[in-house]
């Protein structure tokens, strides 16, 4: 194969891909035990920790002072997370199907991206596998993208609608992330302009 | 393909190998085995001048245009 030389820039993508994605392996193996131990009621002294996509407001009602006059403010529209102090195993059960699933389909798309990345780093740059490689990551950040959503109606109708706090109010604003879809898009355009460069690679090689 | 390649007539007329060919012209013999086979996708001037030269041809003894439609 012929040798070219390789710019920096590409050297710090190859070497940043890997590393990330061996630290994610072992943090997926640790999610993946996590995960399982709740599925299995294993550890029944640890706390879940989740984030809401829904956006919450606080009533309660506070001071800004500023250039000398004093403001009456409240927190509104805020993303936060909630901790259980005591966690119900069923609870526990429910949202280790979630990361099973979220850190699967996040193994399987830094799989691929690494698998692109490394094609890149070789010199392979127009070629159908890199082609299939690109189509499957859009595809699969538009599963991530629906499960997202998913993930986040599930917060709302089953964890949400029944939290009660006397000075915080749950709005109905809940996350749709619209930028996975467009990074999916992105990605998708992207592989369909790989496609007219590996015409025009083929054209060059048969080119006598 | 529309267009023949008949470099394997014009190489027997002049009693000439590939090798011997590829050699003088300085292409290497994978492509010119994409030329003869017709699988290659263009020609640049400079190669069929060259092979013209070594072949002591012209381009149409090498390459032959057959309407695929008509026959």
């Amino acid at each position: 194969m012929e040798t070219t030389k390789k710019h920096l820039s590409i050297k710090v993508i190859y070497w940043v891909t890997n590393i990330t994605f061996w630290i994610f392996v072992l943090a997926a193996i640790l999610g993946f035990i996590l995960a399982g131990a709740f599925m299995l009621k294993i550890f029944d002294k640890t706390q879940l920790h989740v984030g809401i996509p829904v956006a919450i407001n606080i009533l309660e009602q506070g001071t800004l002072e500023l250039n000398n006059s004093i403001s009456s403010v409240e927190f509104v529209e805020m993303y936060g997370k909630i901790h259980f102090i005591d966690t119900d195993p069923e609870i526990g059960q429910v949202y280790s199907l979630f990361i099973l699933a979220i850190l699967s389909i996040f193994f399987y798309i830094f799989f691929t991206f690494r698998k692109f990345i490394n094609n890149v780093y070789k010199g392979v740059y127009f070629e159908m596998k890199n082609i299939s490689l690109l189509k499957r990551i859009s595809y699969a950040l538009v599963g991530v993208w629906g499960f997202t959503v998913l993930y986040a109606y599930f917060q709302y109708f089953y964890l949400l609608k029944n939290v009660e706090f006397s000075s915080i109010e749950i709005t109905s604003d809940v996350q749709t992330y619209p930028v996975i879809v467009l990074v999916a898009l992105f990605i998708w355009v992207l592989s369909h302009i790989f496609m007219k460069g590996c015409e025009l690679q083929e054209e060059t090689n048969y080119t006598i | 393909m529309a267009i023949i390649v008949n470099l394997d007539v014009m190489l027997a007329i002049r009693k000439m190998s590939l090798t011997e060919l590829s050699n003088r012209v300085g292409i290497t013999m994978a492509n010119l085995s994409i030329l003869k086979k017709g699988k290659a996708k263009a020609i640049r001037f400079s190669t069929l001048e060259a092979i013209c030269e070594t072949l002591d041809c012209q381009p149409a003894d090498i390459l032959e245009y057959k309407n695929e439609i008509l026959s």
